[in-house]
């Protein structure tokens, strides 16, 4: 008896020391790769957070100035610009290509014949970069060559220059966003209306349900959860965009293109005011953080239901 | 009791620790040795030199990239011990490129530099002096150069040569549109280019345009902003204090000039505030414009280009004071030679010295249309050729009417150029009083260079 029990303890003792070291083993597999998304993530958000506080020479690092960068960034009027600009263009974007993508989903869950061709047409601009993007949409616009201009030009009767005109230019950078995001909410929500049973739609039916109230009582509130998660993803794409402007307008006609990500690219890597970019940089972050601590809660609040 | 074997997964079944960690140390040692073999120095004797350029040496359609492939290509040749390995960057993204890459201790041992950014460049560090390599030179050989010694000089060191000379305040012209409009000649003042515009301009065609996108550095606008001063007696900056003076008098009639073109004489489109000088290239290239302004190496692309053959001219910028005089010649805009990067100073030199030796720069006149930058070359009988006869024309104008390249001593000239495509947006875009506008734009560049 003592000896099987002395067996057993010995057998307990080793296996749980085996235990440690298999609970170990796995994060030391994991160890390299996390070790380097905190090198690439981590650091540099650190560094910038350094550099926000202090004066930069070009690329030298110089004394501390404290909060003087966030003060001017509060107290120049371009700063309210940008922000202004920011979040016009998020929201703006979001108010054209959600129902854009709400509507081309819903049309897409019915079957039609070229449905599986349409689906893919309708990808397509989801794939093309903000590059290529913004080469194409400054082409259609340019007044002198720009298929878009010219038709505008023949229903206006006169010259259309939608980039170069400072009432006009942000409009033209949303449409050109909404052409190539709207896919992403599009597919999200196709993929949501597809899980919806038929069931809930014939039961719906037999209580007398029109179109309407099908989709307001069945369908929407089935893929509540994904379009709001669709909007959570663009609308944080959207407020840190800085590709598209840049090579659409560069941030004009008189700034009236340039959006907060834009204004950090320009002041740190245009006129190399390293510190003063960092300091947008950590606000950006900042409104990005509130952003989504706020789409959580909701997030959560809808999923109690 | 026996602990029971776990087998390997060749056989379908579970792998062991010890040959997960086997595969691990494995492939960490393969990966290092193939980081390592990639890092393996040059053949014996043979030393390998990066040089930064924004010609595509591949590129058979453009002939300075071809002149550039040719030159290279000698430079080679008369340098095998010295591998050369060309990385093409944008020219819009070179001087950007180079600051962050002399941060990061990658910058090339030679680049390609616009003239304009040698003084950034200098102040933050990023480029070499070169005086170890001239401090022997003989006054014959320091006076053989057609610019002045000092446009690449700062706090009396020497940081660049010039790779090519390029006068940049030239108008290319549309014969074909003048011509149509009734005019034989091209404008000489601001006067004529206004009258002559207006005329020019119908329809799809405009007379003039000044692209003032601060996405390719106002790049035409800051080559002929100092002539179109110094016709008025002022500069952009003070060249003691290096304050803005951008914004006095001469300024105010420059930048009314252009909201007049706008909204009085109905020339210039609303739109060029934000357009970039690619666009007005593509424009005057297709005819839609009459007139641009840029340097003298666009010659060699432009009058070759089968839609151009016959319809475009050069002359210079007309005078802005509307005197019966050339514009001075303003010779900052063009291409320097620097040495970020002094790990194989002696090679990197080698190659600068070739790229401004009598043999490449005749290379790059004769197949790029670039003017030397060497009086010893302008010696060859090509530049007695009629071929050639442009290009000479140039060089006497430049020396009939010099003037010292003072943009190239503006203090951080990135921010002028910002505070100026503001200014300029405002002028023309929402048509804002241009002398309050000016004055804020000054102050806002003096705060910043104190």
């Amino acid at each position: 008896m003592e000896r099987v029990e002395a067996s057993t303890k010995k057998r307990v003792v080793g296996g749980r020391r085996q235990g440690q070291a298999s609970s170990l083993f796995p994060w030391l597999l994991v160890l390299p790769a996390v070790l380097l998304v905190v090198l690439v993530t981590f650091f540099p958000i650190l560094q910038a957070i350094n550099l926000s506080f202090h004066q930069t020479n070009y690329l030298r690092q110089g004394r501390f100035v404290g909060l003087q960068h966030y003060l001017s960034f509060f107290a120049d009027p371009l700063s309210r610009q940008n922000l202004k600009n920011s979040f016009a263009f998020t929201f703006g974007s979001l108010a054209f290509s959600l129902p854009l993508a709400l509507g081309l989903a819903l049309l897409l869950n019915r079957p039609f014949p070229g449905r599986a061709m349409f689906r893919t047409i309708l990808i397509v601009p989801w794939v093309v970069s903000q590059l290529l993007t913004a080469l194409l949409w400054r082409w259609l616009d340019s007044p002198p060559f720009g298929p878009l201009a010219y038709i505008l030009g023949l229903l206006t009767s006169s010259r259309v220059d939608i980039l170069g005109t400072p009432d006009t230019a942000l409009g033209g950078v949303i449409l050109a966003n909404v052409w190539r995001t709207f896919p992403y909410a599009m597919i999200l929500t196709l993929a949501a209306l597809q899980t919806i049973p038929n069931e809930l739609y014939e039961a719906a039916r037999i209580d007398g349900a029109g179109r309407w109230n099908l989709f307001r009582y069945v369908t929407f509130p089935m893929i509540q959860n994904t379009f709001l998660i669709a909007t959570i993803i663009l609308s944080i794409h959207y407020f840190n965009m800085i590709e598209l402007p840049l090579i659409l307008t560069g941030g004009g006609p008189v700034n009236r293109t340039e959006l907060l990500g834009l204004r950090v690219y320009r002041e740190a890597f245009v006129l190399f005011k390293f510190g003063f970019g960092s300091a947008v940089a950590m606000i950006m972050f900042a409104v990005n953080i509130v952003v989504s601590l706020a789409y959580i809660r909701i997030l959560r609040a809808e999923s109690r239901y | 009791m026996k602990r029971p074997s776990r087998k390997s997964l060749r056989d379908g079944k579970p792998i062991t620790r010890r040959e997960t960690l086997k595969r691990i140390g494995g492939t960490a040692v393969g990966l290092m040795g193939i980081l390592r073999a990639r890092q393996a120095p040059a053949a014996a004797g043979r030393v390998t030199i990066r040089y930064w350029t924004w010609q595509n040496s591949a590129d058979t359609k453009n002939p300075r990239a071809q002149a550039q492939a040719q030159f290279l290509g000698a430079f080679r040749k008369a340098n095998p011990d010295i591998e050369l390995i060309e990385e093409v960057v944008p020219w819009q993204q070179i001087f950007h490129q180079l600051l962050q890459a002399a941060a990061a201790n990658k910058a090339p041992d030679v680049s390609k530099q616009l003239d304009r950014f040698v003084r950034p460049l200098a102040d933050a560090g990023a480029i070499l002096p070169l005086d170890e390599f001239t401090s022997s030179w003989s006054p014959e050989r320091r006076n053989d150069y057609v610019y002045a010694w000092d446009d690449t000089a700062f706090d009396g060191r020497k940081f660049a040569f010039r790779h090519a000379v390029r006068p940049v305040n030239i108008m290319y012209y549309r014969k074909d549109l003048y011509e149509a409009a009734g005019f034989k000649t091209p404008p000489k003042t601001a006067k004529e280019l206004t009258e002559m515009s207006k005329a020019v301009t119908k329809g799809n065609i405009i007379g003039y345009i000044e692209p003032f996108s601060k996405s390719d550095l106002l790049a035409k606008f800051i080559l002929i902003a100092p002539p179109m001063y110094w016709t008025l007696g002022s500069d952009l900056t003070a060249p003691k204090t290096s304050k803005a003076t951008f914004h006095l008098e001469a300024g105010q009639k420059i930048f009314q000039w252009y909201q007049d073109m706008v909204y009085v004489h109905k020339v210039c489109p609303v739109g060029q505030a934000s357009m970039d000088s690619d666009t007005v290239n593509n424009m005057f290239m297709s005819g839609t414009l009459a007139a641009t302004m840029d340097h003298t190496s666009k010659w060699a692309e432009w009058s070759r280009k089968e839609a151009l053959q016959g319809r475009v001219d050069t002359d210079w910028l007309p005078n802005f004071a509307n005197e019966p005089k050339p514009t001075p010649a303003n010779t900052a805009g063009g291409w320097t030679v620097v040495m970020p990067n002094g790990a194989k100073k002696e090679a990197a030199w080698k190659l600068i010295e070739f790229l401004q030796s009598n043999e490449s720069e005749l290379i790059d006149a004769k197949m790029g249309g670039e003017l030397p930058t060497r009086k010893s070359t302008l010696k060859d009988p090509f530049f007695q050729a009629p071929e050639a006869k442009r290009m000479t024309g140039w060089l006497t104008y430049m020396s009939a009417n010099p003037h010292p390249a003072t943009s190239l001593k503006i203090k951080k000239l990135e921010v002028l150029i910002d505070v100026l495509a503001d200014a300029a947006q405002q002028i023309i875009a929402n048509k804002a009083e241009v002398k309050s506008t000016l004055a804020v734009a000054a102050q806002k560049y003096d705060a910043q260079i104190s």
